[in-house]
């Protein structure tokens, strides 16, 4: 079987003329990418990037529970901002029990643990919806892989509404996550609140999968996170400049990512997103190494430092 | 005289970026000897050379059969499960070879290790209870307990223990040094360097110089090494500081 | 429920799952103390486009296609996070290698497997342990044993296999392994070829994964790997006999898991009710660990014996 191209449909998506469906699912997935690139960049620095994997895991019993509350309060209405919010809920509960964990065991295995423990709940939880004989149970599985063709105005506003809150934050503490991510020791005597500070931070990254796996899936948002920043970090090294280019390429690859699944038949976006960041990245690296190895290609003067 | 070692121009690059010149240096055999320099001079890189783990250009003439590496206390995990009689066991490890148990006999020895430094109480204590100083403490016991090594590499052994410890680990490096040993020793103070060494490398990527410490430590030196303003220390005699930790 | 009822129907599941369990257990040890445990995670993730292109080039979903093809798009994630994370952090390039390995494999499986073709992702995702039937058990006079071993599920001699081959290199090569794990840099100066052991722990770690994903589900083998060990971690300060007591505990949460899965919800519910085992077995031990975890915090606070052991002698 092979997929039928048409590349003016790809021509059509990224310019968003392609239609007014398109144009929200495109619009939301470059929120997404924004937000991932920031978020993915702060948690980068804080050494953190494997927290998105198990709170991403985490959304699965919330989604689970979200189903059943709208399957037995709300009449079987499928009412994506319960689903959405039960998501939410699991990460942040994740993310109180990990804190935890993380003082009484080492970082990796409360990690590990949490992931293992809200995963295997969420696969108990929807083996159990299956055996419900009543429901439209269809389209549980999107979460686990994304389906973004589907999203509809409701959801994109949802996710701006999302990115809002991650913009205002980051933007208005801009300099306390410089600090935050340079050195929280330092931080720490300065008098700023870092338990605070490192919440925040992880709420923040909570938002981003809660809004994310709907479009992306709980296990490729993983990608949209770390790709961007992995990819900034090697093309900048000047902290702002590395967030923005982090949250470019972010919403660069989202763009091209489902635009390409636009005209792409059985080319799923999550997929062509991920694998469009990892090209980006692997030019990136070229591009460090044979700059690191020839001297500068750049016409910029960075000053290597020879202590 | 035949040295110890002896390494030609050699150099080591770490990915792309040049971690240490080429440099040549030339070690003496049975003596104290220090590895001096600023902050990302190479020290430790110098060190991963001699010792294998790094790989490196340049030759290097060895004229020991055996020696013993002591990483950085900060390398390794010490929440490890692993009590310090374990480690210190684990120096036993090469000599004894893949396959085979360790006896008796090794566990006695790594149990005297121990007690060399002062720590056999502590014998059984999982690692992860330790202090900075036993840590350290361990350590040593580790790469002392081979008694077939000729040449004995540390990284930085006196960085941050008490001066208890370095009391300890002062007498070690006299009874090594009684034994025929040689000693080669990452170290940072320049101004006690002169209680615990005779023999001093100067580097700062490239060797800048290398011989009697005392003349190593030169205004000269010092300020190619660390730049103008550094203060030439004072050399004075030890015994000061022995009374000290001796009466407490 | 009676006797011959759980031999025919309940044993070849739950004979699976406690050997993997058991295999997992070896290598999760290693994994724990070298503070890698999420890297199973990754690796369980890598798996799914070596086995979408070795289901591609042979057509049929055999169990030997299936290993080779997930073995080798493992192996090369694997080798891709050690070169990577000379550059950057190491959890971070995991996290990218495995998500754009898993996203490669939704896109092969998308573009060239056929939906009508028996390729179901779910059973990859959640574990296919309720579909593992050992058809020629049977209880009393019809029980045959060329009968039962010919129609044995193809995990069950691999699995045995591996944890056979795993415990006796644990024991033999126990000391060099403590070495390695401990402190890399010292065992590659000191004891000949110790790289290998480095790098075949990791291959290891990755043969088991493979091995045991289909039974318990892609993500959940974390769970198996990493439960036993940490409940084993809380008593033991030994790696020796933590391997043994996380044996004694995934023996302990398989048994208790697979019950509460397949039991209670068919006492309760009705017949037809059942939980995934994987997910049950998994949440289970989590919330064992996590109570028992407290009950040692809560002890820590309130007792003068720790006290005592953590002072600092004044040596």
């Amino acid at each position: 079987m092979q997929p039928s191209v048409n590349l003016l449909d790809i021509w059509y998506s990224l310019t968003f003329s392609y239609s007014y469906n398109a144009s929200i699912v495109c619009l939301a997935l470059i929120f997404q990418g924004l937000i991932s690139g920031i978020i993915g960049g702060l948690l980068l620095h804080r050494r953190k990037a494997l927290l998105t994997d198990t709170l991403s895991h985490a959304t699965l019993p919330g989604v689970g529970i979200g189903f059943l509350i709208s399957l037995f309060f709300m009449d079987g209405a499928r009412e994506e901002w319960v689903i959405l919010g039960g998501a939410l809920f699991t990460v942040v509960l994740a993310l109180g029990v990990m804190r935890l964990l993380e003082r009484w065991m080492r970082q990796d295995a409360a990690l590990s643990l949490t992931l293992s423990g809200f995963y295997g709940g969420g696969v108990v939880l929807l083996s159990y919806i299956q055996t419900i004989p009543s429901g439209t149970k269809a389209g549980l599985e999107y979460f686990l892989l994304g389906q973004s063709a589907t999203i509809n105005l409701a959801e994109t506003t949802l996710i701006s509404s999302g990115a809002l809150v991650v913009f205002v934050a980051y933007f208005a503490l801009y300099k306390e996550w410089k600090l935050l991510c340079f050195d929280q020791k330092y931080a720490a005597a300065l008098g700023y609140n870092i338990n605070l500070l490192d919440l925040l931070l992880t709420i923040l990254a909570c938002i981003t999968i809660a809004v994310g796996i709907r479009s992306m899936g709980l296990i490729l948002i993983m990608g949209i996170i770390t790709i961007p920043a992995l990819t900034a970090s090697l093309l900048v090294k000047n902290w702002s400049a590395f967030i923005l280019t982090s949250a470019l390429i972010g919403a660069i690859s989202a763009h091209i990512g489902v635009s390409i699944s636009a005209g792409l038949d059985d080319v799923p976006s999550g997929s062509a997103i991920i694998l469009f960041g990892m090209l980006f990245y692997f030019t990136a690296l070229i591009w460090r190494t044979l700059h690191d190895r020839y001297g500068n290609l750049w016409a910029r003067h960075e000053t290597r430092q020879d202590n | 005289m035949k040295y110890l070692l002896e390494c030609k121009n050699l150099s080591v690059d770490y990915g792309l970026h040049k971690a240490l010149g080429p440099l040549s240096v030339k070690l003496p055999k049975n003596s104290k000897i220090a590895m001096l320099g600023p902050n990302g001079a190479g020290k430790s890189t110098l060190l991963k050379a001699l010792t294998g783990v790094t790989s490196y250009k340049g030759s290097l003439i060895k004229n020991y059969s055996s020696f013993s590496y002591t990483e950085q206390r900060q390398e390794v995990d010490w929440d490890f499960p692993v009590t310090c009689h374990g480690v210190a066991e684990m120096g036993l490890y090469a000599k004894v070879g893949w396959f085979r148990p360790l006896n008796k006999q090794h566990k006695k020895m790594a149990y005297d290790a121990l007690a060399k430094l002062g720590i056999e109480d502590l014998a059984d204590r999982p690692i992860s209870q330790l202090s900075v100083g036993q840590q350290q403490r361990v350590f040593l016991a580790r790469s002392i307990v081979n008694e077939e090594a000729e040449l004995f590499l540390f990284d930085e052994p006196l960085a941050g223990v008490d001066l208890k410890t370095s009391e300890v680990i002062y007498k070690l490096f006299d009874d090594l040094i009684s034994k025929g040993k040689s000693i080669v020793c990452v170290h940072h103070n320049l101004y006690d360097a002169a209680d615990y060494f005779d023999h001093g490398i100067l580097i700062n990527h490239h060797l800048i110089a290398q011989g009697d410490l005392t003349k190593v430590l030169s205004k000269k030196n010092l300020e190619s090494a660390y730049g103008a303003g550094i203060a030439v220390p004072q050399f004075k005699k030890r015994n000061k500081v022995t009374k000290v930790a001796s009466a407490a | 429920m009676t006797f011959s009822d759980f031999w025919q129907v309940d044993f070849g599941p739950l004979i699976s799952a406690l050997l993997s369990a058991l295999c997992c257990n070896v290598g999760g040890n290693l994994l724990l103390v070298r503070n890698q445990s999420m890297t199973v995670d990754a690796v369980s993730h890598m798996v799914l486009p070596g086995m979408v292109v070795a289901f591609m080039m042979s057509g049929e979903i055999n169990f030997f296609n299936i290993f080779w093809g997930a073995l080798g798009a493992s192996l090369s994630g694997i080798w891709l996070v050690e070169v990577l994370s000379r550059r950057h952090d190491r959890s971070a390039v995991l996290g990218m290698v495995f998500s754009a390995w898993f996203a490669l494999g939704i896109l092969l499986l998308e573009l060239f497997v056929d939906s009508k073709v028996h390729f179901d992702v779910n059973h990859i995702l959640f574990g296919s342990l309720e579909s593992i039937y050992w058809l020629g058990l049977r209880a009393g006079d019809t029980f045959d044993l060329s009968i039962a071993l010919a129609n044995m599920p193809a995990d069950i001699p691999i699995l045995i296999g591996i944890l056979c081959i795993s415990m006796i290199l644990f024991m033999v090569f126990y000391k060099e392994i403590l070495l390695v794990s401990f402190n890399y840099n010292y065992a590659r100066c000191h004891v000949k070829y110790s790289s290998f052991l480095y790098y075949g722990i990791s291959v290891f770690v990755t043969m088991t994964v493979v091995a045991a994903f289909k039974i318990i589900g892609l993500i959940m083998i974390l769970g198996m790997f990493i439960i036993p060990p940490l409940l084993a971690s809380f008593f033991s300060n030994n790696l020796f006999s933590r391997n043994l007591l996380g044996m004694v505990f995934a023996l302990f949460i398989c048994i208790a898991g697979y019950s509460i899965a397949v039991y209670v919800p068919a006492y309760y519910l009705g017949e037809e009710f059942s939980l995934n085992v994987g997910g049950t077995i998994v949440s289970f031990g989590a919330i064992l660990s996590l109570i028992i975890v407290s009950i040692k915090q809560i002890l820590f606070l309130y007792s003068n014996r720790y006290d005592n052991t953590l002072k600092i002698s004044n040596i």
